[in-house]
């Protein structure tokens, strides 16, 4: 038996730059989740790429400016939470949570208020083994969502815009090293950035209660922001 | 001290800037990012071959990433200068691959490079930053000319060989000492 020999650098160099074609980018996109070596050696070539970015001469700028870009971003927010809204209660991939087991999970209060959760109950998967379902306590300023993950889930690092308030109906998450289980209420404070963790293999059910939409941090962040609020 | 690096002022200011941007939303420490960055993101475009208007499109594309992802930023793992190069170069590498392919999904996430992630040392992120500065300033003419082709004319190590009319072997040794050198400054970034 050997060791596979290591990765040609020029593929490597030639990713960093941007000079990959599609095709390869892609594959070594693939490599490098898998790489850590890799990725290291990746950042060693990107913090050239940033340094020489930094020494080429000033382009004068004719039509951009920094205000413009906020602007942008300003108007942008809002478009997008209200389509995210739409996408998320109209057609999100549809996620088939076991509804006895969300049922079981629910305690007293909550299947006393069984109108409060909303005659459809739709399940929407929010990406990274996470589905939701809008629950129709929400109103314009705070949102209900029941949470459903599998166990073992890694969610993807984000961060909040808003209080967010979170009771453990079944199951178990880490946060920052603390373990919440059923009962237990993790509140995380606007700006907070984390990335829970579901606890062993049972499925965790939760109830969480936001002020504003969630902003995700990580990998696809831009994608999942797009339809993916709760 | 090490008298001969050059001043990391760019680099604490630059990340006192993000911070600011992260932190606390700071419009005003993100225009000064922007002037400090968008004429330069201009300049990249512009010489990766784009017509004036597309590349001010760009560049004011790649600071509106800047600012809407600011959080993505870490400090520990490298400069500002290093995480907004990678912005611009994915906007870049997006923007070719709607040209060629008018088709498929272009959003497709697992076409997104993935995030690197190094394991945190604050204090060493400056230093490695300085070295590679100075490496780079020290870098043989013939090696800098490759390695700054191939950043800003996204040229890949064969067309860069048929551009400067030297065998494909030269042009990927020449890269290979180029980043063994910087590589070497900078140390081993694990």
């Amino acid at each position: 038996m050997s060791l596979a020999p290591p990765l040609p650098e020029p593929l490597l160099f030639d990713y960093a730059t941007g000079a990959s074609s599609p095709a390869i980018g892609l594959l070594m996109a693939a490599h490098l989740s898998m790489s850590r070596e890799s990725r290291a050696l990746l950042a060693t070539m990107e913090a050239v790429g940033g340094a020489l970015l930094e020494d080429l001469d000033d382009e004068p700028l004719e039509r951009i400016s920094a205000a413009d870009v906020l602007a942008i971003a300003d108007k942008d927010e809002d478009d997008v939470s209200k389509m995210a809204e739409l996408v998320l209660e109209r057609s999100g991939p549809r996620a088939s949570v076991p509804p006895t087991f969300v049922q079981d999970a629910l305690p007293e209060p909550l299947r006393a208020a069984e109108s409060e959760l909303g005659g459809d109950r739709r399940w929407r998967w929010l990406g990274f083994g996470v589905a939701a379902t809008k629950l129709a306590v929400s109103s314009e300023h705070e949102r209900a969502h029941l949470l459903w993950a599998k166990g073992g889930t890694d969610i993807i690092t984000h961060r909040h815009v808003g209080r967010e308030v979170v009771l453990v109906l079944k199951g178990a998450f880490w946060d920052d090293g603390v373990r919440y289980g059923p009962g237990d209420v993790a509140v995380s404070e606007d700006g907070t950035i984390h990335n829970p963790h579901i606890d062993g293999d049972d499925d965790c059910v939760c109830l969480a209660v936001t002020e504003a939409p969630v902003h995700f941090t990580g990998l696809v962040g831009l994608a999942l922001n797009r339809f993916c609020r709760f | 001290m090490d008298r001969t690096a050059p001043p990391a002022r760019n680099h604490e200011h630059d990340v006192a800037l993000m911070e600011a941007i992260v932190k606390h939303g700071s419009r005003e420490a993100f225009a000064a990012l922007f002037d400090q960055f968008a004429p330069k993101l201009k300049a990249y475009y512009r010489k990766g071959g784009l017509e004036l208007s597309l590349a001010e499109d760009l560049a004011q594309e790649a600071m509106l990433s800047v600012w809407r992802h600011a959080a993505k930023y870490k400090a520990s793992i490298g400069s500002p200068s290093t995480w907004i190069f990678t912005i611009a170069r994915n906007l870049l590498i997006d923007h070719v691959r709607r040209q060629k392919a008018r088709q498929g999904d272009l959003k497709d996430p697992s076409l997104q490079p993935p995030e690197v992630e190094i394991a945190d040392d604050l204090v060493d992120a400056q230093q490695r930053y300085r070295s590679l500065k100075t490496a780079l300033k020290n870098l043989p003419k013939e090696q800098a000319k490759v390695i700054r082709m191939a950043f800003f004319d996204h040229k890949a190590h064969s067309e860069i060989a048929a551009e400067v009319g030297l065998p494909l072997g030269t042009v990927k040794s020449r890269i290979r000492l180029a980043m063994q050198r910087l590589k070497g400054d900078l140390g081993d970034l694990e």
